[in-house]
């Protein structure tokens, strides 16, 4: 009788925690999703951009972008504006809409504007 | 090099190196599967890929990886196929109301507190395509996991399963495996469901199919297969309740549940009267631990990356899950069993036990990143947390332990048979 009465009280009151917990969190907003596959169509001349598949690995608002032909560049998101560097001075930045980015990139003959098309969710 | 000759070096590697750090491991009396777990960390990028990344490109080609994936899914669902003969239900009613406390109470703690770690967790290491209660209910699941097999390993190792610690920890163990997968399989439909309606339909369906195993397909069977055993070889029997896996994991991935539910339904489902479980164990068991679980255990290091872990924050989330993991987990057990009437020694005993997180927890943490509710940088600091929690458990274990039969009173570990 002790060991049930333990247990419906232990377990009821988990169960009223956890929905209260799942109830608070409601208001909490992650950052914009950016991570997966992007196809990106460069404006102008940018010879490391061969075939420009960019792959973004997303961890919050924190960003690790892989661009084919490219080094490797950590960044962020903040709202949805991107911003992320490379060991050499390559830059980008960018603004998310959903399914499309567009923004500015460093090549090593100065910054060009792209666009990028989303290929596969992360 | 030809795709074929890439997979069969990776293989090569993999089971080799897997083999290596087990034996290495054992030697300091861990469980030989945070040596396999090691050695697939060790392969991915995390070290071996940024330690010499052109040799890392050359054998694990991008290209290369999904023909490891579908391997180690297949693998995957053949362990759970094993899981699944092996679960024996009579060891739940082991120790009446205690065990169902313990275990229960060792579930809602760590989830309960992993739905809190959720509320700091979710803007740092999520992103809006996850719901927060979605990220909330998984990762409190990752929280409350116990690994059935190497806890029933250590306790055997130790020569303790026939006393009444080990036998409430198996109990509480066995318990824990169905409650946890009845929870996972939940989360899973409500993150692939979408909408109530869809998700209540779901789990109409899955009830039902559940039920259509079990009193249909299992009777069946317990008619119909000592009739095979008899008519054909042991590998036509093999190769019936093969199918019968595939046709199970592949009815539960379309249902909208991970395909590893069905893998395990057909294994809990196949009649233990006669020998068909035993010779079934013993034909599927050695190739799926020795070649199919380290490619798992490879995928899961290539999935990985401690270099996403790039500043003090996401490593101060990473020392927040371990925590919240650990006294989520070893508290919750510890505070039952002691309520139930164990003394202080045994409980800590059963509590590390049950923080054993092991193969089971990286079964879930996959099944978590292929479904999206994860991040890559999350998925890192959980396998961290499983290979801690489950390495930590022998040696204090055999601290406890110890200290305890140096001052153990008379009937506090007796045996129960």
């Amino acid at each position: 009788m002790r060991k049930t009465l333990l247990y419906i009280s232990l377990i009821s009151l988990g169960l009223a925690v956890e929905l209260a917990l799942l109830e608070s969190g409601k208001g909490i907003v992650a950052p914009p999703a950016v991570g997966g596959e992007w196809q990106m169509q460069v404006e102008g001349e940018c010879a490391e951009l061969r075939s420009p598949v960019m792959t973004i690995d997303q961890t919050g608002p924190r960003l690790e972008i892989l661009i084919s032909g490219m080094q490797k560049l950590n960044g962020s998101i903040a709202r949805n504006r991107i911003a992320a560097a490379g060991a050499a001075p390559v830059r980008l930045s960018a603004t998310s809409t959903g399914p499309s980015l567009r923004g500015r990139i460093q090549c090593r003959r100065g910054a060009v504007s792209f666009t990028a098309e989303r290929r596969r969710h992360e | 090099m030809n795709e074929l000759a890439i997979t069969l070096l990776q293989i090569i590697v993999i089971v080799a190196s897997g083999r290596a750090m087990a034996w290495l491991l054992r030697r300091v009396g861990q469980p030989a599967v945070i040596g396999e777990v090691t050695a697939g960390i060790l392969l991915g990028p995390s070290a071996f890929g940024l330690l010499a990344p052109d040799l890392f490109a050359r054998l694990f080609p991008p290209a290369s990886l999904p023909i490891l994936l579908a391997l180690s899914q297949i693998g995957l669902i053949l362990f759970m196929f094993v899981v699944g003969l092996e679960f024996a239900p009579d060891l739940m009613r082991g120790g009446g109301h205690s065990v169902v406390v313990i275990s229960h109470v060792s579930i809602i703690v760590p989830f309960v507190m992993g739905t809190a770690l959720a509320l700091y967790l979710y803007p740092r290491v999520s992103d809006q395509s996850v719901s927060f209660r979605s990220f909330a209910l998984f990762l409190g699941t990752s929280m409350s996991i116990t690994a059935f097999p190497v806890l029933a390993r250590i306790l055997a190792e130790r020569h303790l399963v026939r006393t009444r610690l080990g036998n409430t920890a198996i109990a509480c163990a066995a318990v824990d495996d169905v409650t946890a997968w009845c929870v996972l399989a939940f989360v899973v439909m409500l993150v692939r469901a979408g909408n109530p309606t869809h998700l209540a339909v779901r789990i109409v369906l899955v009830a039902a199919y559940v039920l259509l195993l079990v009193f249909a397909v299992r009777p069946f069977l317990a008619r119909v297969v000592p009739a095979i055993e008899r008519k054909t070889s042991a590998e036509g029997v093999l190769a019936f309740v093969l199918l019968m896996v595939f046709v199970s994991a592949c009815t539960t991935e379309l249902l909208g549940i991970h395909a590893l539910f069905g893998a395990f339904l057909a294994g809990a489902i196949v009649p233990r009267e006669g020998t068909l479980a035993t010779t079934l164990v013993t034909h599927t068991r050695g190739l799926t631990a020795v070649v199919f679980l380290p490619l798992f255990f490879a995928v899961t290091g290539l999935r990985m990356n401690i270099g996403l872990l790039q500043d003090r924050s996401l490593w101060i989330c990473c020392g927040l899950v371990l925590l919240v993991a650990i006294v989520g987990k070893v508290g919750g057990a510890m505070f039952s069993a002691l309520k139930v009437g164990f003394s202080w020694r045994e409980a800590t005993a059963i509590g590390l036990l049950m923080n054993t997180r092991g193969l089971m927890e990286m079964v879930v943490l996959n099944v978590g990143l292929d479904i999206g509710v994860v991040s890559r940088g999350l998925f890192t600091m959980t396998v961290l947390m499983a290979l801690v929690t489950t390495g930590m458990t022998t040696p204090l274990l055999d601290r406890v332990l110890h200290i305890a039969r140096e001052v153990e009173r008379p009937g506090e570990m007796e045996a129960v048979a």
